[in-house]
């Protein structure tokens, strides 16, 4: 009889581990007081599954002092570098002292980076062990079945992987840490006050590029451009047509084009059909997942990571964090088909494709080590879903149904038409199998277009030609999912990390909203750092230590050097930093004292105690209005309408009809001064009015125009 | 020198920081495109730019500004 640890990443996994393992399935939790842990049996061994609350220990200066350089750490327990941490010292103790009588460790993490380091890290400073004779379970789903079968037959400790993400980890620590300090250091000896300026290795390369595309959009002047719209009549059937032109750049000729086409009609010269066939989707990865989810949901990708985390802890799915597009045949597909036909909402769909002869799923290109493809694990819920948990689920459930699913043919018709020298065109689309989009339902949909069966030489009247007035756009805001795309493409980041740092964006009060549109204070940082020490935003610099940490876990490199290659570069940048520190601080304080003036306060908020009125811009709508800083804590709710338009100036005068705190609009020539209360102040009907007036006049300025 | 619209410190003798020294530029150079279009005053021109939702921040800043 033997006494094994098993060290799990959170309570909820070492639960299910414990139930799997145990013979009876019904382990003994024992509660020791603000931590507990599961004790089972199994072939006459006693099973002690504890677990970590992701990571107990944490990095710290070796030498003291709020100062840089600060280039030597060590790992302590989390409590002792956050004071307000209170759940990992319980945790560790009751490792600690469980530990003192084991005969075997295993290790049963989330195998990947971060799951490898927090077990290392709790079996060497928590368990005082031995690394190199404890054990790895690997599993891809915590079902009974991959639980058991990883027990039955581990591995050894994965080093290169534990190895990557320590120096991650030291990496990251280094450049965060010395480079907000040397930013937040160079504002307090130039003005004396203290306000943390924070960046880090990823941060500034991402802040550098999200800049790039507000930079493009606030400076961008539209130009104005032309469309034909045509309607054109065959048999009674109102048809839309399309122009061969899309875009027509003067006026001129747009209204020579109307002119030509009014009560012509059309011949039709040629008819193309083209039959396209589309595969089955690819299997999801974590960022294909986090992408669908944004597009058919609007989820943040944080958000999709945190529900899929929940329900691979359920065991309803397979591991979300990894890169795969790939089932590997080790997965039993047959078998959770036949989980999911037992369930009403998925039986018609897996009863169809269960009679499929050879279940060949459809394989993606992206690879992953450690983890398959995110799928489906065919369990039954044992707890009631959230609607959002729901929602991922069926998509996940859905996806996994049109990988079996045969190709979608869609056929595509155009005619060509054409009436003088002007050619034009009519489209028409329609699905002849739907295939995998079957299974994909209500995920995947075309809309069809019919258009009635024409032939060469027929003619169609044309019943009305229209201009169409248009203007070009600026490029498109980013989203956090288009962010998170980027992010991957340009090899920032880490499919763990890559969420965190999108976030990170607006905490840090660089960004505005989740349409990333940057805030004085992140250019202010962003021309500081482009001007003296450029490298810090620079991505060919933070890829190229992306790239090494890559080689480490492959075993290719080894973490001595590039640790110590990465300091010797943040060496060379702290010491021209330190250099320049005076010009940097004092471009940074008249930065900060634009950003503290462009939060335009209003003046204090009348409807509750300490709250400030300031301006915001709805991310739904773009709209402005006026909020209580109090708000977010949900203490205040008091908000007032804004005009649209107009520079707003805030007057430290109060309204003479409503009291209300004043402030000035200057939108063009214009200018006038009005209350926060304007919309409802019985003084002020008559700004509503004027507005509405000059709304009036531009509408009917651009009818006139048409 | 300071930027005459947002008070940012600017390149040598300039009137605009780099940010709205960008935006004037692409005011001026895009009125060339709008009068190749189309017969337009540069009175009727700031107007209508600054009236479009897809006129950049910086851009109706420096029409503000032109217009005082
Ligand atoms: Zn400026």
């Amino acid at each position: 009889m033997s006494k094994i640890m098993i060290i799990t990443e959170k309570p909820t996994a070492a639960k299910k581990i414990a139930e799997a393992l145990d013979e009876k399935g019904s382990p003994k939790e024992v509660q020791k007081r603000k931590a507990s842990y599961f004790e089972c049996s199994r072939n006459n061994d006693i099973l002690i599954v504890v677990y970590a609350l992701g990571h107990l220990f944490e990095l710290k200066q070796t030498e003291p002092g709020w100062k840089y350089p600060r280039l030597d750490t060590e790992w302590v327990p989390k409590y002792e570098v956050i004071k307000k941490d209170k759940s990992s010292k319980p945790l560790i103790n009751l490792m600690n002292k469980l530990a003192k009588d084991i005969d075997q460790f295993i290790v049963a993490t989330d195998y990947d980076i971060e799951g490898s380091l927090i077990g290392y890290l709790s079996l060497v400073y928590a368990c005082n062990a031995e690394p190199n004779k404890a054990t790895r379970m690997i599993f891809s789903t915590l079902t009974k079945k991959d639980i058991v079968e990883s027990y039955e037959s581990p591995s050894s400790l994965d080093f290169p992987m534990i190895d990557a993400g320590q120096v991650r980890h030291e990496v990251d620590w280094l450049y965060g840490i010395n480079l907000t300090r040397a930013l937040t250091l160079s504002v307090k000896n130039v003005a004396g006050w203290f306000k943390i300026i924070s960046t880090g290795r990823v941060q500034g390369p991402t802040l550098s590029f999200v800049a790039k595309r507000d930079y493009d959009i606030n400076v961008y002047v539209p130009t104005p451009f032309w469309g034909i719209k045509i309607i054109g009549e065959y048999e009674g059937t109102k048809l839309e047509i399309e122009f061969e032109k899309k875009k027509i750049e003067t006026l001129l000729d747009a209204d020579n084009i109307v002119k030509d086409l009014r009560n012509t009609s059309a011949t039709i010269k040629a008819i193309n059909r083209r039959k396209r066939t589309q595969s089955p989707p690819s299997p999801f990865n974590l960022s294909g997942l986090q992408s669908e989810a944004y597009r058919h949901f609007g989820f943040k990708p944080s958000r999709t990571l945190a529900l899929a985390q929940k329900l691979y802890l359920d065991a309803l799915i397979s591991y979300p964090r990894t890169s795969s597009q790939k089932i590997p045949e080790s997965i039993d597909v047959k078998q959770i088909l036949k989980n999911l036909e037992t369930r009403k909402k998925y039986s018609a769909e897996a009863k169809q494709i269960l009679k499929i002869e050879k279940l060949i799923p459809k394989q993606g290109e992206k690879t992953d080590p450690a983890h398959p493809a995110i799928h489906p694990t065919g369990n039954k819920p044992t707890r009631r879903l959230t609607p959002s948990e729901n929602k991922l689920y069926d998509l996940i459930v859905r996806r996994f149904f049109a990988l079996f699913g045969e190709p979608a043919v869609k056929e595509s018709i155009r005619a060509d038409l054409v009436s003088g020298k002007h050619k034009m065109y009519l489209r028409g689309l329609r699905i002849i199998e739907y295939g995998w989009m079957r299974y994909y339902k209500p995920y995947a949909y075309t809309k069809e277009k019919e258009i009635p069966s024409i032939i060469e030489g027929e003619s169609l009247s044309l019943t009305s030609i229209e201009r169409e007035d248009k203007f070009t756009s600026p490029p498109a805001r980013y989203n956090p999912s288009s962010l998170l795309k980027v992010l991957e493409r340009k090899n920032l980041g880490t499919k763990s990390t890559r969420s965190g740092i999108v976030d990170s964006l607006r905490s840090r009060g660089y960004t505005l909203n989740d349409t990333f549109e940057i805030s004085t204070l992140g250019y202010a940082t962003l021309d500081t750092l482009e001007t003296y020490v450029p490298r810090v935003l620079s991505i060919e610099f933070t890829r190229h230590l992306e790239e090494e940490m890559g080689q480490i876990q492959d075993g290719a490199q080894r973490r001595e050097e590039v640790l110590a290659e990465a300091k010797r570069d943040l060496l060379t940048l702290l010491k021209t930093f330190k250099e320049q520190e005076k010009e940097i601080g004092q471009a940074l304080v008249a930065g900060l004292q634009r950003y503290w003036k462009a939060k335009e306060e209003l003046g204090p908020c009348p409807a509750c105690e300490d709250g400030t009125l300031i301006i915001i811009k709805s991310p739904k709508t773009g709209k402005r209005f006026v909020g209580c800083t109090n708000y977010r804590e949900k203490k205040c709710e008091q908000t007032f309408a804004l005009p649209q338009k107009g520079i707003i100036t805030p007057l430290e005068k109060e309204c003479p009809h409503c009291g209300h705190i004043m402030f000035q609009v200057r939108s063009g020539r214009r200018k006038w001064e009005t209350c926060v209360n304007w919309t409802e102040c019985p003084g002020r009907q008559e700004d509503i009015q004027e507005l509405e007036k000059r709304r009036k006049q531009r509408s009917e300025k651009k009818e006139d125009k048409k | 020198m300071e930027c005459i619209v947002c008070g940012k410190e600017t390149e040598e003798e300039k009137k605009y920081c780099k940010y709205h020294g960008e935006a004037h530029s692409k005011l001026y150079e895009t009125y060339e495109r709008w009068r190749e279009a189309r017969p337009i005053s540069w009175k009727e021109y700031l107007d209508e730019v600054y009236e479009r939702d897809e006129t950049g921040k910086w851009v109706r800043e420096i029409i503000d500004h032109i217009m005082q």
